[in-house]
C-alpha cells in the first residue's frame, strides 16, 4: 500500500482505537511512540502491505477499514519480537490477534482459518487423523508401541462451540464467502 | 518427597506429534521413563487449541478450550506437559491470563461448569525441556549421559513460543540469548554451533503455514541456507510443528527455490530427546530413529540415514 491514502478527519472511525484498547491485555495501543522497532524486527516485513507500526498508527488514527482489510493482520506467525523489543510495551502480537478476531467478527476471515477451526470442531484436532494417513500413522504407532490416539468426546467440543457463538459465526463467515 | 512422586506430568500430545510425528512422542516417553519421571495419559484431551488459527477466530472459545485441556490434568494432580511450542503457548498463555485476569476464569468456569468440568489453575503448564532443565536440572541429564559424540555440529532451533512472551515463560525473561537448550544438546558431546539468525522464526506459526504458504516457505529457506552455511550436520528442535516446517519445508524449497538454493537441502531434523536418549543409551527404536522406511508422504521427508551414520561411527 505505497499509494498516498487521502482522508477526510470526518471519515475516520475516531473510536476504533478504544475499541481495541478497551479489551483486555489491549490497552497498551495508546503508549506507542511510533519508533518502529516493532517493524525492524518483524519476521514477516518484507511481505506484509501494512509494516506493524504502520498497523498502530491506522488503529490510532481511526484507519478502520483499511486495517481490517489489510492482508498484513493474517500474515503475522506470532512471533513475539515486535512486543518483546518494543520499548513502550505495547503487546502487538496480541493486539494483532485482536484485530483477527474483530475481522473475524465481521465473518472476514480467510477460509483456511475457518476450515480449521471446523477440523477442530469435527475432528477434536486441527491436524487430520483420517483415510490413508491414519492408516500409516496407526502403523507406525503400533511399531512404535504407543497408544492409540483417543480424541476428545466431541459433543463436549461442540457444547463450548454453541455456547460462546463461536458455531454462529462460523456459519456467518461461511456466508460471507 | 521422592523423585517418583516429584516427577509425574499429564503428557499433553497435541495434533502434530501423535498423527505425524509418533517417533517424536516416543522418544519423550522413553527419556522420560528413564530418567524416572512418571507421564500420565490425558483421557478426553482435544487441540490445544491452536494459538495462531483459533485465537484469531474467537478468543474466549480458545481459552475455554485450552482451560478444559489444562483441567484433565489437574484431575489427575499433575501439570500438563507438552513437547510442542505451540501447545506451549496456548496452555501458558491461557493458564497466564486466568491467573492475573479472575473474571476470565470465571467466565471460563460458567462454561466448563455445564460440561462438568472446573478449572482450578494451581498446576502450571510445562514444557518437556522446563521439565528437564528447570526440574530435574543439567547435573541430573549428565550423570545418566553413557555415550558422547566426538564430533557432531548441531543446529539448534529453539522456536518461538517457548520463550515469548518471555513475561509468561519460565525463562527469567532471557529471549535474545537463551543458552538452556545448548547446555542439554551439549551434553551429548555434540557441538551446538552459532548461525546467522539463530532464533528466527521456522515459519510454521500464526497460520502462516496454513494460510499463506508462499511466505512461509520464503522464511524457511532462508533458516534452511543459515543452518547449511553454518555447516551443521543436523537439526535439533523442540517443537514438532517446527519439525515439520523444517523437515518437509526442505523438501518444499527443494522444489520451489530449486534455481536459487543450488544443491538441495538434506540437513536430517532431529527432536531434542531423540538426541539426548542415544546419549543416555537407550535404543535407537524406541527413540523413533528407524531405518527410512518406503511409506511414501510420511515423515521424516528429509533421510536421518547421514545422521544414523554418525551415530554408527561414534556412539557405538
Amino acid at each position: 500500500m505505497s499509494q498516498r491514502l487521502r482522508k477526510q478527519a470526518v471519515e475516520l472511525d475516531k473510536n476504533f482505537r478504544y475499541e481495541i484498547s478497551q479489551k483486555i491485555g489491549a490497552k497498551s495501543l495508546l503508549k506507542c511512540i511510533q519508533c518502529g522497532v516493532c517493524s525492524s524486527g518483524c519476521t514477516v516485513t518484507e511481505y506484509v502491505d501494512l509494516q506493524p507500526h504502520r498497523i498502530v498508527a491506522s488503529c490510532l488514527l481511526g484507519l478502520k477499514e483499511e486495517v481490517l482489510s489489510s492482508q498484513a493482520i493474517w500474515t503475522c506467525s506470532l512471533c513475539h519480537r515486535c512486543t518483546e523489543r518494543c520499548p513502550k510495551n505495547v503487546d502487538y502480537s496480541f493486539i494483532l490477534a485482536l484485530l483477527r478476531s474483530m475481522a473475524a467478527q465481521e465473518g472476514r476471515i480467510p477460509k483456511e482459518y475457518s476450515s480449521s477451526v471446523i477440523t477442530i470442531l469435527e475432528n477434536g484436532f486441527v491436524i487430520p487423523y483420517s483415510e490413508g494417513m491414519k492408516k500409516n500413522i496407526d502403523k507406525r504407532r503400533a511399531r512404535l508401541g504407543l497408544p492409540e490416539i483417543s480424541g476428545p468426546n466431541q459433543n463436549e467440543i461442540e457444547f463450548i462451540y454453541e455456547e460462546t457463538g463461536l458455531k454462529e459465526l462460523i456459519k456467518k463467515t461461511e456466508v460471507g464467502k | 518427597m521422592n523423585q517418583e512422586n516429584q516427577w509425574r506430568y499429564g503428557f499433553f500430545l497435541g495434533c502434530v506429534a501423535p498423527n505425524r510425528y509418533p517417533m517424536i512422542e516416543s522418544s519423550i516417553r522413553a527419556v522420560f521413563d528413564h530418567l524416572g519421571a512418571e507421564l500420565l495419559e490425558l483421557e478426553g484431551a482435544a487441540c490445544c487449541p491452536a494459538p495462531g488459527v483459533f485465537r484469531a477466530f474467537h478468543i474466549p472459545s480458545w481459552l475455554i478450550i485450552a482451560a478444559r485441556n489444562i483441567s484433565i490434568a489437574e484431575e489427575l494432580g499433575v501439570s500438563p506437559l507438552t513437547g510442542c511450542n505451540g501447545c506451549y503457548g496456548t496452555l501458558r498463555d491461557a493458564w497466564f491470563e486466568m491467573e492475573h485476569e479472575p473474571h476470565l476464569k470465571k467466565m471460563v468456569n460458567e462454561h466448563l461448569a455445564k460440561i462438568g468440568r472446573k478449572y482450578k489453575g494451581n498446576l502450571e503448564p510445562k514444557h518437556v525441556v522446563q521439565a528437564l532443565y528447570l526440574d530435574m536440572g543439567i547435573e541430573y541429564l549428565r550423570d545418566h549421559v553413557k555415550h558422547k559424540f566426538k564430533d557432531l555440529k548441531v543446529a539448534v532451533h529453539y522456536g518461538c513460543h517457548i520463550l515469548k512472551p518471555s513475561d509468561k515463560r519460565p525463562w527469567d525473561g532471557e529471549y535474545e540469548n537463551p543458552t538452556f537448550l545448548d547446555e542439554i544438546v551439549e551434553l551429548t558431546g555434540a557441538k551446538s554451533i552459532n548461525y546467522q539468525d539463530k532464533f528466527m522464526c521456522c515459519g510454521a506459526g500464526g497460520a502462516v503455514r496454513t494460510a499463506v504458504k508462499e511466505v512461509s516457505a520464503d522464511f524457511t529457506r532462508e533458516k534452511l541456507a543459515n543452518i547449511r552455511e553454518a555447516g551443521a550436520d543436523i537439526i535439533i528442535d523442540v517443537c514438532p510443528f517446527c519439525h515439520l516446517q523444517l523437515d518437509l519445508g526442505q523438501m518444499e524449497a527443494n522444489g520451489v527455490y530449486k534455481n536459487m538454493i543450488g544443491e538441495p537441502f538434506k540437513t536430517p531434523v532431529i527432536y531434542l530427546t531423540q538426541l539426548l536418549g542415544l546419549s543416555f543409551g537407550i535404543d535407537p527404536n524406541k527413540l523413533g530413529l528407524i531405518k527410512n522406511h518406503n511409506l511414501a508422504g510420511v515423515p521424516p521427508f528429509i533421510s536421518i540415514d547421514p545422521f544414523m551414520e554418525i551415530v554408527k561411527e561414534q556412539l557405538i
